[in-house]
């Protein structure tokens, strides 16, 4: 019997790798390389660290998208339900700064607007999956 | 909730690494479920059942409070 809900991001380190390469790209296409080369660095050391030490560290097996077991795996999605309140607070918080210095803040107002819509289209599905 | 499960483990003279192992979870699951700091899914108070050879409903036990 599975009891546990890993297994569906085993592609971490390797999407890891591939954002650091758009990374570059972006930066690149932009002007700047050697902050691409940066980035891309940061990210493929991040990635390395998770298949090296993946196996070693259950916070890292976590990171990597292959919790232990099933309780490892409610920790992620604790983590990723705060990491997600806190951004999007962030992104209310910087919204209402933007306003109060006289900007528009739709950098803020796109990242709000897109987490509400994801949370009600998620609460809509997981409800109509019952 | 409290559960039964250090008792019974205790009993068959196992560590909770050889319970963790048997049932492919981490030592540090199986020492969060007999505490209480962790209430395990179906499947796995299932599988604990399985193991000890008893009814899920005796190995755990709704609190007499909890308005259930």
């Amino acid at each position: 019997m599975e009891t546990t809900t890993m297994g569906a991001k085993r592609g971490v380190p390797a999407v890891g790798v591939a954002l650091g390469a758009a990374l570059f790209v972006a930066s690149a296409i932009g002007g700047q390389p050697e902050i691409g080369v940066g980035m891309f660095a940061v990210m493929a050391i991040y990635s390395g660290v998770l298949v090296v030490f993946g196996r070693r560290s259950e916070t890292i097996a976590i990171l990597r998208g292959r919790p232990a077991d099933e309780r490892l795996a409610s920790f992620n999605n604790l983590a990723t339900a705060v990491a997600g309140t806190v951004a999007i607070l962030v992104a209310i918080v910087g919204f209402l700064w933007a306003i109060a210095h006289g900007q528009f803040g739709s950098d803020f107002a796109i990242v709000a607007a897109a987490a509400g819509i994801a949370y009600l289209g998620a609460l809509l599905w997981f409800r109509w999956r019952g | 909730m409290r559960n039964e499960i250090r008792e019974l483990r205790s009993a068959k003279g196992l560590r909770q690494e050889d319970l963790a192992n048997a049932l492919k979870v981490s030592r540090q699951t199986i020492n969060a479920i007999e505490t209480g700091r962790y209430l395990p899914s179906l499947p796995l108070a299932i599988e604990l059942a399985h193991f000890f050879g008893k009814p899920v409903e005796e190995l755990f036990h709704g609190d007499d409070n909890d308005g259930r």
